[in-house]
């Protein structure tokens, strides 16, 4: 009887023990191949699909690799990332944003020796993306993306209200211009963006002010961002050419101009081809506009790297090579899903994209852009920003006040 | 009243039944093999929930006291701060703004809500036609996922939404701006959750009210009492243990609001919709600073377990057990 109840109460705890397994960084499939689980933002099936044959060809050129994808929203992938580095429960292969490298970073394992031991050249990579995915000067990912931010515009309203397309390099007296033309008829010439990227974009091409420095610290405080952020928030107020916002809606500007509400929106290059396969409009880009003191755009981009966690690296950086490899990355450009971060591979997807100007508008930018730096606290920014800026644009409060309590809030 | 006759049992049955208490307690005394097994058995049954509670409940509340002692972010080394982030929550201003978001919220969801439910269930009554489908009705709310509410809410609260849309039309004002306005923003979080939440306690107050045995009332109406003092003297105060119920649950619900101002406004503008719940999840899952975190959460507690002890005392004076 003893042994009975024991017999139980060891099944109970079999069970349990069960329910508390997670899934481990890299095993072994049936036929003796590495398994490795790769995580990766998924934006739709397509993207899905995309990346699943990443997964495949990959797994099928190296032979003794099998890589699974998991995927996430772009939205939720940082927090379980996070969460799954700091619990052990972290897959091998992971996908990271230039500007998160920073936050990342501690999870992950540097790849500088990996790279001299498998003779990576990484001059054939854009520089800014290497320069973007590297903190304390070690680099922690290899990069398969990069774009400067850039104006996507609708074409068809362009032309409708009369007023010539715009032309990269074109000053923010001109946007304005254009944008008071553009606004009428319950539409509007722009929908506020408060995701940090592209505002920080916005303000740094109209009057040069950063609250990301170069050397990657951050100054929330800088009162020359505070006025390009109350010129942004005139837009709504003074100039009526964008509209209120309704609350910490991030995805609401490029709604507004996937619906046809409005005439532009800032993006970047990764999203091109999507925005162009969505719209019912002629979708066309040009440079953001420049004011004085500005005239520059960030850059951002993603790479893959390697969790600390993960059982066996050099197979890892293995399948890193290869997915950042000429053959994956061209593909991936040719498919319009990413501007690879190998330059020898970019012109496939300005060849894809169709749209006429993509090229010059690059080339534009691309002089013009710098790397968007990562930093510790950029998802806090990040947060406050979409809290917060809905009170300087819908004119509750100044630009000014509206950093002040921003900068408040962050840690120094 | 009734007067109860005494019973006088036969001797020779008394002395029969103290027997039979004798043989039970010998038993007790000297258990025997089938009892032994049962036993064993009783605690091996209840090992596997007893272990889950003490490794998915008992163990994180631990675990979490004691983060809430240290600077432990998600990624890096902890270290030891002592009561360094309680002090840091209780000087910082954005966390008093925060508790008195929720609290705001809490005085003015919990009483809409009761009002609510507690009229449809009160108008609910079995006089009504089809009052099985107006319960349906007012329950899905309830069930259907709150992120798909919030979605339709906030196409309707919008700047050229539903709400906006219609009043232009029929006045040609425009309705405020709900969610990017900080005055309108937290009424707005409220009215949504209201309308999602007051299902549940309406299906409670309704069967508690069906409960209310008929011949009471018939007897109040027969001497006169009119359907408010019926309702107000004498169903109100039979179906007290429900609403002490109701009360409680939408109190402990509500002090935990996250996803309506999580995913229709941020916490914005500004702090205006920020709760402790979403101060927590932000702090733990987007900064990373489990430490704090978990500090908030601890206080969150505390008020909780404060508001719902002095539920309790305050119950006697109000709720009415002995009907």
């Amino acid at each position: 009887m003893r042994k009975e109840a024991l017999v139980a109460g060891a099944l109970a705890l079999g069970l349990i023990g069960l329910t508390g397994c997670g899934g481990s960084s890299s095993g072994s499939t049936a036929d003796g191949k590495t398994a490795m689980t790769w995580a990766m933002w998924v934006g739709g099936t397509e993207d899905q699909k995309n990346w699943e044959k990443v997964a495949d060809d990959v797994s099928n050129t190296l032979g003794d690799v099998k890589i699974t994808l998991q995927g996430s929203t772009f939205q939720d992938y940082f927090t379980k990332m996070s969460t799954q580095l700091s619990s052990n429960t972290a897959p091998c292969l992971v996908a990271v944003q230039s500007l998160r490298t920073a936050q990342l970073k501690d999870g992950m394992l540097p790849l500088d020796d990996l790279v001299k031991k498998n003779n990576v050249d990484l001059s054939a990579f854009d520089a800014s993306m290497i320069k973007g995915l590297s903190a304390d000067n070690n680099l922690y990912a290899l990069p398969y993306d990069v774009g400067p931010v850039m104006m996507f515009y609708n074409k068809d309203m362009f032309d409708a209200a009369g007023v010539p397309v715009p032309k990269a390099g074109w000053t923010a007296d001109e946007f304005v211009a254009a944008a008071k033309k553009l606004s009428a008829n319950g539409k509007h010439a722009i929908a506020p963006n408060t995701a940090d990227l592209f505002v920080e974009s916005q303000v740094l091409a109209y009057n040069g002010g950063r609250v990301l420095k170069e050397d990657g610290t951050m100054d929330a405080s800088d009162p020359t961002f505070a006025k390009g952020l109350q010129w942004v928030s005139d837009l709504t107020n003074k100039e009526k050419v964008s509209p209120q916002l309704p609350g910490g809606d991030p995805a609401f500007s490029s709604n507004e101009f996937l619906a046809g509400n409005t005439a532009m929106n800032i993006d970047g290059p990764w999203s091109l081809l999507d925005v162009k396969g969505k719209a019912k409009f002629k979708v066309g880009v040009t440079t953001l506009p420049a004011g004085p003191g500005g005239g520059k755009t960030f850059s951002a981009g993603s790479g893959w790297g390697i969790s600390k966690q993960c059982a066996t690296p050099d197979k890892a950086f293995a399948a890193l090579k290869e997915m950042t490899g000429d053959k994956v990355l061209g593909n991936l450009a040719a498919a319009g899903r990413a501007l690879a971060a190998r330059t020898a591979q970019q012109t496939k997807w300005i060849d894809n994209a169709g749209i006429p100007g993509v090229a010059e508008t690059l080339k534009s930018a691309e002089a013009t852009a710098v790397p968007m730096p990562s930093n510790t606290n950029s998802d806090q920014l990040g947060q406050l920003f979409n809290q917060y800026l809905v009170k300087s644009i819908n004119g509750q409060q100044s630009a000014a006040d509206v950093m002040k309590d921003i900068a408040a809030q962050l840690p120094r | 009243m009734t007067l109860l006759k005494p019973t006088k049992a036969p001797l020779a049955e008394v002395e029969a039944t103290i027997s039979r208490g004798r043989a039970k307690r010998k038993a007790k005394a000297e258990p025997d093999a089938q009892l032994g097994r049962r036993t064993m058995w009783g605690p091996a049954f209840a090992l596997p929930h007893g272990l889950g509670l003490a490794i998915f409940t008992l163990l994180p509340i631990v675990v979490s006291l004691v983060i809430s002692l240290f600077r432990w972010p998600l990624l890096g080394t902890p270290s030891f701060l002592g009561l360094g982030n309680y002090e840091r929550l209780f000087s910082d201003p954005i966390f008093g703004q925060v508790v008195a978001n929720t609290v705001l919220f809490v005085v003015l969801y919990v009483p809409l809500n009761l009002v609510v439910s507690l009229g449809l269930a009160a108008w609910l009554t079995p006089r009504i036609k089809g009052r099985h489908i107006f319960r349906v009705i007012f329950f899905i709310p309830s069930i259907t996922p709150v992120v798909a509410n919030v979605v339709v809410w906030r196409m309707l609260y919008q700047p050229g939404g539903f709400i906006d849309g219609t009043l232009q039309s029929a006045t040609g004002i425009s309705a405020p701006n709900f969610l990017g306005d900080e005055h309108w923003a937290m009424m707005a979080i409220v009215v949504m959750s209201v309308w999602q939440g007051f299902g549940y306690n309406m299906l409670v107050f309704s069967a508690a009210l069906d409960a209310v045995p008929e011949n009471l009332t018939e007897a109040a109406a027969i001497d006169g009492a009119n359907a408010w003092t019926i309702f107000w003297r004498i169903k109100l105060k039979l179906i007290s243990p429900s609403i002490f119920f109701g009360t409680m649950m939408t109190l402990i619900t509500s002090f935990q609001v996250f996803a309506q101002p999580f995913i229709l406004t941020k916490g914005g503008p500004g702090s205006s919709t920020s709760t402790i719940v979403l101060y927590i999840y932000n702090q733990g899952f987007q900064f990373h600073q489990l430490g704090l975190a978990s500090a908030a959460a601890w206080i969150l507690f505390v008020i909780i377990l404060g508001v719902t002890a002095v539920q309790f005392l305050g119950q006697k004076k109000w709720v009415h057990y002995d009907a």
